[in-house]
């Protein structure tokens, strides 16, 4: 090529280093015509200066982004100013194989290239000289970081993932085993009062038909009482039936003993509920009605239930369903305590029992305050709760979620704000054979 | 001492002058370039003691979040360019910019776009004071996050900033970035240099 005229001692050797320095430099005239072409590029095109210099880029490397690089030039030339490329956003500018031929990972040598104006001593730019470095070594490294870095975030999110779930499995078995201890309780609880109601309501009724043996007696002494000719003793008896008010006594005996058994019948069945919600007697798979299961739940959180809401039961015919039933009341228990806990004065909760195909639903709807959509997805997630610190633990619901799963069930939740929720929970009739 | 941030009302004003002029060069430049008409708009400048100083009050862009990348100048005026794209960063100019066509381009271009903000403002600048100013590659400094958040993460060296705005009109193309060009501590001087000389010549 053409260079400036002007000869100082150095220009040879200066020569030499831009024809053999380890940098790719080329000059391109305003059309993108190569002017001069050093070692590098040639070495690494397979090109010699002899076979590029006066052609156009573009018809020598067609590949090239022509319009990209077009624009890239003529910016320097308008602008006055340098233009850069790196290996992050344009890999390969020129097409050229790698430079770690042997150890290297990477197919195609990466580039940082260099646009910048080459100004003439008059102040105007004649070339653009284009510098292309090789970036292989960085990028490799870079890449091999990044690569590393990408799996240790992915292992450290399983690890995160991995630790919450240990945590939950954690709380869920605290809180059933919480259950369980509790309906142990209540069963022995349950069993202890049993006896003694059995022996009180059985003497009541011997009381009773003494108390009525004792009355006749009096009676049969009353009728004789006016063929007495004693009148003063007469006198006496009267007046004595008139102190202690004989009638009214008679009377009432009856009732109080009759209230009295019908408290000792409600005792009898609250210890037969806790008897049965707590299943002592089966807490394997049994076959059994699901609806003596939400009636003795039911009387069960009675007191949880009775100030808030008018209780609705809908049942409708089901087949015995193969369940825990200890573990299926538990779900009952929290969906109906909820409901009632939902309802912020009073209100009404609707018990409803069905079929579907081969399912088994039971819904427990209120009129209660509706849950909030973004809530909607969360509510099964362990330890979420919106009720007070201290008054949830935020696991019912994940419990529950856990028992029905392992029933090979659904629950399912609808909820508008403001007007109530529904959750239904879908059982199979009878569990799949392999998993029992 | 000679600080940008409190600047006499002359030179402050000069100081405006001087980016406008070299704005106004970048923006006849750059319609040459795209062959469109280019309004830059007259940049607004707010010369602060550092970048994190009344930024927010400062510019619109701030507080949002955005790309935001750099680019180096060295020489006798010494800093970096942190320029502060939208979310979609250049985008309404890769056809003017030569990339018509060309997928997962976006940061390439905004690095252009960067590029070619930074020179038409430096170069500005140092043509002024005849001034040899020489430009690292431009690169992304990060995305997402906004110009004040990465500015309170980035622990930077001793500095004077200049806040430009600069509004950008491509023929049909909007496009509005900010420009925050920080001068290190040292070569402040330089620049009060060349303001003072533009004074000078009046």
């Amino acid at each position: 090529m053409d260079l400036p005229a002007q000869q100082s001692p150095l220009h040879t050797e200066l020569e030499s280093v831009l024809q053999q320095i380890n940098l790719g430099v080329v000059l391109l005239d305003r059309d993108c015509r190569v002017m001069y072409w050093n070692d590098f590029m040639s070495i690494n095109s397979g090109r010699s200066a002899a076979e590029v210099v006066g052609q156009s880029l573009f018809d020598l490397f067609p590949e090239l982004p022509r319009l990209w690089v077009k624009k890239k030039i003529d910016s320097v030339f308008t602008l006055q100013n340098l233009a850069f490329t790196s290996w992050q956003q344009r890999p390969h500018l020129f097409d050229f194989s790698d430079s770690r031929p042997i150890t290297g990972q990477v197919a195609a040598m990466y580039q940082n290239c260099t646009f910048f104006p080459v100004v003439e001593t008059s102040g105007a730019i004649k070339y653009v000289c284009l510098t292309v470095a090789d970036a292989t070594e960085t990028a490799a490294q870079h890449l091999e970081l990044a690569r590393l870095n990408e799996l240790l975030q992915a292992e450290k999110e399983e690890q995160a993932r991995l630790i919450r779930k240990l945590e939950e499995a954690q709380a869920q078995l605290l809180q059933s085993e919480k259950m369980a201890a509790i309906g142990q309780l209540a069963a022995g609880v349950a069993h202890e009062i049993n006896n003694p109601v059995g022996y009180v309501n059985s003497n009541f009724a011997s009381l009773e038909s003494y108390v009525k043996d004792l009355f006749s007696l009096i009676e049969a002494y009353n009728r004789d009482l006016p063929s007495l000719q004693d009148a003063a003793f007469r006198a006496r008896i009267e007046q004595a039936n008139r102190e202690l008010d004989y009638e009214f006594l008679r009377s009432d005996i009856f009732d109080l003993i009759r209230e009295s058994r019908e408290g000792l019948e409600r005792v009898k069945r609250i210890v037969q509920d806790l008897r049965d919600f707590s299943h002592v007697d089966s807490a394997d798979w049994q076959v059994v009605d699901l609806h003596k299961g939400l009636d003795s739940t039911l009387n069960v959180v009675w007191n949880e239930v009775k100030f808030k809401a008018e209780v609705v039961k809908q049942y409708g015919e089901l087949p015995d369903v193969e369940c825990i039933g200890s573990q299926l009341n538990q779900v009952f228990m929290n969906l109906i305590v909820n409901a009632a806990h939902a309802i912020p004065n009073r209100g009404t909760i609707w018990l409803e029992t069905g079929t579907r195909d081969d399912w088994v639903f039971v819904r427990v709807r209120d009129d209660g305050c509706g849950i909030p959509p973004e809530n909607l997805k969360r509510l099964f997630e362990p330890f979420f709760t919106t009720k007070p610190v201290g008054s949830g633990t935020g696991l019912g619901l994940s419990v529950s979620y856990n028992i029905v799963s392992k029933h090979h069930g659904r629950i399912e939740v609808e909820s508008e704000p403001g007007k109530g929720t529904a959750f239904t929970v879908w059982l199979p009739a009878r569990q799949p054979q392999e998993d029992r | 001492m000679n600080r940008l941030a409190n600047l006499s009302e002359d030179r402050r004003d000069a100081l405006q002058e001087l980016m406008n002029v070299a704005m106004g060069q970048g923006a006849d430049r750059l319609a040459r370039l795209t062959e469109t008409f280019v309004t830059l708009s007259v940049p607004r400048i707010h010369p602060v003691e550092d970048a994190h100083a009344n930024l927010l009050e400062n510019l619109d862009m701030a507080g949002q979040p955005a790309i935001v990348t750099r680019q180096s100048f060295l020489g006798r005026l010494r800093g970096e360019v942190v320029v502060c794209f939208g979310e979609n960063g250049a985008d309404q100019l890769a056809g003017l910019m030569g990339y018509e066509g060309e997928a997962n381009s976006q940061d390439e271009l905004m690095l252009d776009v960067t590029n070619i903000l930074t020179g038409a403002c430096i170069n500005g600048l140092a043509q002024q004071i005849d001034l040899k100013v020489s430009y690292g590659a431009p690169s992304i400094l990060s995305r997402g996050r906004s110009l004040k958040e990465v500015l309170d993460s980035q622990v930077l060296q001793g500095h004077q900033a200049l806040v430009l705005e600069i509004h950008f009109e491509v023929a049909t193309h909007s496009f509005i970035c900010d420009l925050l060009v920080c001068i290190a501590e040292d070569t402040v001087a330089t620049v009060i240099e060349a303001i003072d000389q533009l004074l000078n010549d009046i």
